[in-house]
């Protein structure tokens, strides 16, 4: 739900994607502009630079007063990535705590980390405030973040679920009292 | 009475190994330069290749203005590898004109 000031919130968007054209030579093989259709920021994620393994979307309508919430689709931009599959390259899967969570509640999977909407209401008190403004606050922070908590070497073929709808636009937050799948993840 | 001098500066002599690198001198460790981007900004640091990654990474920071505990960072590859702060970049297989990415862990989540 959009909370600012929509010419705020296009000021502010403005102002990251320009953040982003300026430093995305920096991620070349590690990310790259997908498309860029407000309040939504569509970002490849890649293992190497000539392949895209999926697609982040980040819903910036609150941006930066909130942080952007993000859910990953496939490449064209169709379907929900099945969420077994990207569970499974989540990196370091020795782990115990994920990053990358799906719920039994919803059908996305969300990341589960500082600098996402869907981290800090479900954990409210380690405070956006807190990098907000800061390098890890920064949205190219954000987006290599993401790309972080996936283990791209694998560069595993990730194949959407049939039948799923596309992601666009972002979900909405999920409850608090949204309870993670997998049984080996915290919360 | 005896006026100590004070000690001339050797002149150049290109027979003097210090001086001439073409003769046999013991050449210093080799030196590499490396990119590190620290969430979205990019540092260039000149760094010895055969000393733990750590101290790179302690360097780069540096040079970035971050201030804290650099332990708590960690290099990336462009492909998501994470490098051994005790291992160099030789022993990394990382060479002259890499791109390396720190940043500190995704923090609690989960």
């Amino acid at each position: 739900m959009p909370i600012l000031d929509p010419l705020v919130a296009r000021a502010k968007f403005a102002k990251a994607v320009k953040e982003v054209r300026a430093k995305r030579h920096l991620y070349s093989g590690m990310w790259r502009l997908r498309r860029v259709a407000y309040p939504n920021l569509l970002i490849d994620i890649m293992s190497g630079p000539e392949r895209p393994l999926f697609t982040l979307v980040l819903g910036m309508e609150n941006w930066d007063l909130l942080p952007p919430t993000a859910t990953l689709v496939d490449l064209g931009i169709r379907s929900m990535l099945p969420q077994g599959s990207v569970l499974g390259v989540v990196e370091n899967p020795n782990v115990p705590v994920s990053h990358l969570v799906s719920s039994r509640n919803v059908p996305w999977m969300w990341f589960c980390s500082p600098g996402f909407y869907e981290y800090h209401l479900y954990y409210p008190q380690d405070r956006w405030e807190l990098i907000r403004g800061t390098r890890r606050g920064r949205i190219t922070g954000i987006i290599e973040a993401a790309c972080n908590l996936i283990d791209r070497r694998k560069a595993a073929d990730i194949h959407p679920t049939p039948g799923a709808k596309a992601a666009a636009p972002p979900p909405p937050p999920p409850p608090r009292s949204m309870s993670h799948t997998g049984g080996q993840r915290g919360g | 009475m005896a006026v100590d001098q004070p000690k001339r500066a050797d002149s150049y002599n290109p027979q003097n190994p210090a001086h001439n690198p073409n003769t046999g001198a013991p050449p210093g460790p080799a030196r590499v330069e490396v990119t590190f981007v620290v969430q979205g900004d990019d540092v260039r640091v000149d760094v010895d290749p055969s000393r733990p990654t750590r101290e790179d990474v302690e360097q780069a920071l540096k040079k970035a203005g971050v201030k804290g505990d650099a332990g708590e960072w960690k290099a990336r590859t462009v492909d998501g590898r994470v490098l051994d702060g005790g291992k160099s970049l030789d022993e990394e297989g990382i060479g002259s004109n890499a791109k390396l990415y720190l940043n500190r862990g995704p923090g609690r989540g989960g």
